[in-house]
């Protein structure tokens, strides 16, 4: 489904090269899920920006559905996000002006979809915030909003799922809970998932555990 | 606190919101510094070129000296300069003889400016012992050069110096022919000063006192002066003119050219008021948290508000300081630059009043638009920010006593402009302009969302992302359409309005001096040589149409019944001694249009009627339907008014004050006046040594040969002047509009970036989640596209008609279609550009990395 060959990345800081990702590689089967797991600071959020096509490695490459992602042009990426990639980002990234249906409903909005909205209040009653539909980010708790984001990155019906620290921002109940959502919603797609993590209970609920040290990846658990 | 309020502002250095806090206080304060600053220099250059061109603040004109009680009472007041004028003739060795203008002037001559000399010498050097300065066009008529002897009446004079600048001759009227100067002994030689010669003396004051400084642009009161001469010798008639009410077009035209530029500063103080709003709302948004971090560690209501005051005076104080100071210099270096060709002062000292109220606007205008953020900020609750609720606090409705607040420092900030503003009256209606803009701006917002809102909401633009991302922004909560539409919009219609104004004046001063002018005038043409004189007139080289008109000269004595000189104010009571020039209509002389009332047909046969011109009408203070009672030789002539004129242009300084229907005057017509139009542009000004003689010279040489008591005045040369300094003015209002277009530009496009700083980071979402870059453009061109249309319309329409308000109410001024088309140019070339800027800073911004953009996303 996606694959890392020897990705190096590194940024440039008060005049210095910060090197994040030396010679990471990884491989993810179609279905599978993969819980990317470090600690703060390792480069977990840099390595999912560049799997998801929105960083560009400076050597290396990665291999989606059998297309170099890097090769490809800006639009064509983010016609791959719009139609394949599923994405929950820690801080949710909800435009903070949309309504939570509208939020949901971007994805086929974006893509021209019919019916984007109907669609959209569906799937955030299925993760129990119909009644929330019309209310904005700002009004909502962190877990609602993180369901929203959850809501949005499947509403497409993703074949990859990627979820940065979808729990981080949460307490452990609510934390708990949208994980529940994540998995459940993910295998009722039938979506391959990647987590990047630092929580090692949710990233145990993983396929598969890889270890991001020192910019390289190394397979923890299978 | 002052230690943590230092540390804080430190800490934020590179803060981008303290850089556009500063940046934008800057550009608003140079902006006005510079504008206010040219202003200044520029009111101060033409009040003294109005000044140079009468020749003083106050001018008494008598036929006879003034009574020794008279003249010391003025000399109280300030320097007095007099000249004796006198028609006379002027021979030469040859026995040549031609009319001339034979002027004595004193020490003090000219009150201000110079006049100057070939060869170079003084006033004194030139008319003493018996010396005199000739006219050019005298010297070149009669071949007289330095050194030539010349009879003056009983005696010999000789000529010392040809005059090259005369300050107060630039445009006068030479009725009584070419100036011939000398000393007051020199008159007397002459023997020409009797009890029953016409000499005209004319009594010219510069004021004086303790606060007046001509130097610096503070001139005496001369309406004081003329209500006290009228108290201390209401007998007395001499007539008084003051400068400002000099009857000149030229002059008047200065007046206007004032009021313009004050239009433009005045415009100029708000759209850098909006730049300041600008970065004290950025600043103030990017505060919000630590305000709620602060509260949650214990810091009180108080002592926040102290440290965000004290923080945002500091930075406004020395943004402010710097950007006075360079926008003065500015003005300074450019009025150095440009002081040889035009009206402009270059006293420094003129722009310290500018500088220091630039600075104070500012610093004003930042903690007036800080005081509702910082009141609704503070009454937040810190949960609210602390959760990153940035939303619910800008919407959240501030207290009672917050609300009082903001509304006395608004007013006190709408005073602070009334004040600084010269003209009261200018500064209130600018104010309650911005109120009703504010008010219309605020309606169309509300009523774009609402169209936004049922386009969207039909569903018809589902298929179409870009279009209905761009609708559903406008009617999203913290969408930037209204403060973007409230500030692009007052500040692009006022500056449509301006430009009305401006281009109504420009094209004005362009027309005042036409390229289609008579090139000759004729005064004294005896009654019965009319017919006789305009036939050689015609057949003189180059000449192709002649026009002549009667000259009368009467005095208005009552109004209705009652008489002028009886009424209470000074101003009215002394027109009673003027001398006005009375004639009748003709179609190319005076070129008039009628402003109120209606002219009579020319086949007219009734009762007199009589038009007055409207300046004359303004300061009698006559309407029409009135009956007036004119004094002509001695016998009363009773009319009644019908029209009140205005003359269109500057053409042959006739300037009659009334005009009769047809027949009334012939009893009293002795003498005509002419004007002949040749069949070239008016010639410049050739050298006297040059054997290529302009074709008005010819005529008129021809013309003084058949008739050497008709005066023969070449107009192109008065009309040269008038046209130097016209253009001069032109340049100036351009130059002060250009910078302040500019400079508004700048911040303007900084206003419209700001707002820019959410649609961006909803961008880089957007673009996360699938959205193609071209997408995102699209939808930013169409948001653009209808935000500028939307601004372009409104200012054209609003704007276009506030100018032409302005313009044809307030100035007088005609407004054209094209003057219409400057406007809306001007309109769509400024939405189009900062929205263009605003578009540019987006799209390069989008073109960077998303990620990097995702990291800013909070």
């Amino acid at each position: 489904m996606i694959e890392l060959k020897n990705v190096h990345l590194a940024y440039s800081a008060a005049g210095r090269s910060i090197p994040v990702l030396s010679g990471a590689s990884l491989s993810v089967a179609k279905g599978e899920s993969v819980a990317i797991i470090g600690p703060s600071g390792s480069g977990k959020t840099s390595l999912l920006l560049v799997l998801t096509g929105l960083e560009t490695p400076d050597s290396g490459s990665v291999i989606f559905d059998g297309l170099e992602l890097h090769a490809q042009s800006n639009d064509a990426r983010a016609d791959l996000r719009r139609d394949k990639i599923g994405i929950v980002f820690q801080n949710f990234h909800l435009i903070p002006s949309l309504t939570a249906c509208e939020n949901v409903a971007l994805p086929l909005d974006i893509a021209g979809s019919d019916n984007a909205r109907v669609r959209a209040a569906e799937l955030l009653e299925r993760v129990g915030l119909g009644h929330r539909k019309d209310h904005y980010p700002n009004a909502m708790s962190g877990g609602e909003r993180q369901r929203v984001a959850l809501a949005r990155a499947l509403i497409h019906q993703p074949a990859l799922m990627v979820a940065d620290e979808p729990t981080g921002n949460l307490d452990n109940q609510t934390g708990d809970a949208v994980a529940d959502l994540l998995f459940k919603l993910n295998q009722e797609n039938d979506a391959t998932l990647i987590l990047v993590t630092h929580d090692p209970a949710l990233a145990a609920r993983c396929q598969r555990q890889v270890r991001l040290h020192e910019g390289q990846l190394n397979l923890v658990q299978a | 606190m002052l230690r943590f309020l230092l540390r804080d502002l430190i800490g934020h250095r590179n803060s981008r919101s303290l850089h556009l806090l500063a940046t934008s206080l800057f550009l608003g304060v140079l902006l006005i510094s510079a504008c206010t600053g040219l202003l200044a220099l520029v009111r101060d250059g033409i009040a003294s070129e109005e000044r140079q061109l009468f020749g003083g603040d106050v001018e008494l004109d008598t036929r006879e000296p003034l009574d020794p009680n008279a003249l010391a009472w003025i000399t109280k007041r300030g320097t007095v300069s007099r000249l004796i004028e006198l028609r006379t003739m002027l021979g030469t060795i040859n026995e040549e003889f031609t009319v001339i203008e034979l002027q004595s002037v004193d020490k003090h001559y000219p009150l201000y400016g110079n006049v100057s000399f070939e060869p170079a010498i003084t006033l004194a050097e030139a008319t003493d012992n018996l010396g005199a300065a000739i006219d050019p066009a005298l010297a070149f008529e009669l071949g007289l050069k330095v050194g030539d002897n010349v009879t003056i009446g009983d005696t010999t004079v000789t000529v010392r110096a040809v005059v090259q600048g005369q300050p107060d001759r630039a445009f006068s009227a030479d009725i009584s022919g070419p100036p011939v100067l000398v000393s007051e002994q020199t008159l007397d030689a002459t023997g020409l000063i009797s009890a029953n010669s016409r000499a005209e003396y004319e009594y010219r004051v510069r004021l004086t006192g303790p606060n007046i400084e001509p130097e610096n642009g503070v001139y005496g009161d001369t309406t004081q002066f003329r209500n006290d001469w009228r108290a201390a010798f209401p007998d007395n008639t001499a007539e008084l003119n003051t400068v400002e009410g000099r009857n000149d077009r030229v002059s008047e035209r200065l007046n206007e050219v004032a009021a313009v530029l004050l239009l433009i500063a005045v415009a100029t103080l708000l759209v850098g008021g909006l730049g300041v709003a600008n970065g004290v709302a950025a600043w103030m948004q990017s505060r919000r948290a630590d305000l709620a971090t602060l509260s949650a560690i214990g810091a009180k209501d108080n002592w926040r508000g102290t440290i965000m005051v004290i923080e945002i005076l500091l930075v406004a104080l020395l943004s402010s300081l710097i950007a006075a100071l360079i926008g003065a210099s500015i003005a300074y270096v450019v009025s150095r630059s440009l002081s040889g060709g035009l009206p402009v002062a270059t006293s420094p000292a003129l722009l310290f009043w500018p500088t220091l109220v630039s600075m104070a606007f500012g610093t004003l205008s930042a903690l007036a638009f800080a005081a509702p953020n910082l009141a609704r900020s503070l009454s937040t609750a810190p949960a609210t920010l602390l959760r990153g609720d940035t939303e619910t606090d800008s919407r959240s409705p501030l207290s009672l006593r917050a609300k009082a607040a903001c509304a006395a420092l608004a007013i006190a900030a709408a005073l602070a402009l009334i004040a600084l503003v010269p003209d009261k009256i200018i500064g209130i209606g600018f104010v309650f302009s911005i109120i009703l803009l504010y008010a219309a701006l605020s309606e169309l917002v509300v009523l774009i969302r609402n169209f936004a809102r049922r386009i969207v909401q039909s569903g018809k633009l589902d298929k179409r992302f870009a279009a209905r991302r761009a609708l559903a922004g406008m009617d999203q909560p913290g969408s930037p359409l209204r403060p973007l539409l409230l500030s692009l919009g007052i500040a692009t219609t006022l500056l449509v309005a301006a430009t009305i104004v401006i281009v109504a004046m420009l094209r004005l001063l362009d027309s005042t001096v036409p390229s289609r002018a008579p090139s000759l005038a004729f005064y004294d043409i005896q009654k019965q040589d009319v017919n006789d004189f305009t036939q050689v007139v015609t057949n003189a080289p180059g000449v192709t149409e002649v026009q002549t008109v009667p000259l009368v000269l009467g005095r208005l004595t009552q109004v209705n019944g009652e008489l002028l000189s009886a009424r209470d104010n000074a101003s009215e009571a002394l027109e009673a001694n003027d001398e006005h020039k009375l004639s009748y209509r003709a179609e190319r002389v005076d070129n008039i249009r009628a402003t109120s009332g209606e002219l009579w047909p020319h086949n007219y046969q009734g009762p007199p009627l009589v038009a007055m011109e409207d300046r004359e009408a303004g300061q009698i203070g006559v309407q029409v339907g009135d009956t007036l009672t004119f004094s002509i030789l001695g016998k009363n002539l009773e009319a009644k008014l019908v029209a009140i004129y205005a003359q269109g242009n500057f053409e042959t300084r006739f300037w009659f004050e009334a005009l009769f229907s047809p027949g009334v005057l012939d009893n009293f017509i002795t003498r005509y006046v002419g004007i002949a139009f040749q069949d070239t542009a008016a010639p410049d000004f050739v050298p006297q040594n040059t054997s290529n003689t302009p074709i008005d010279i010819v005529a008129a040489n021809s013309i003084s040969t058949e008739y050497p008591a008709v005066v023969t005045v070449r107009t192109s040369r008065g009309l040269l002047a008038a046209k130097r300094i016209l253009n001069a003015a032109a340049l100036a209002v351009s130059l002060v509009a250009l910078t302040s277009l500019l400079a508004s530009l700048l911040v303007l496009a900084s206003v419209v970036a700001a707002n820019r700083q959410r649609q961006l980071q909803e961008a880089a979402i957007l673009h996360a989640i699938g959205s193609r870059h071209r997408s995102l453009m699209q939808a930013l061109g169409i948001e653009y596209l209808l935000l500028g249309t939307v601004v372009a319309v409104f200012a054209s329409i609003v704007g276009g008609i506030l100018g032409s308000l302005i313009a044809v109410f307030w100035l007088e001024l005609p407004v054209g279609v094209f003057t219409w088309l400057s406007g809306a140019t001007v309109a769509v070339a400024i939405a189009g550009l900062c929205l263009t800027a605003g578009a540019i800073w987006v799209a390069r911004s989008l073109s960077v990395s998303p990620a990097a953009l995702l990291r800013e996303v909070v």
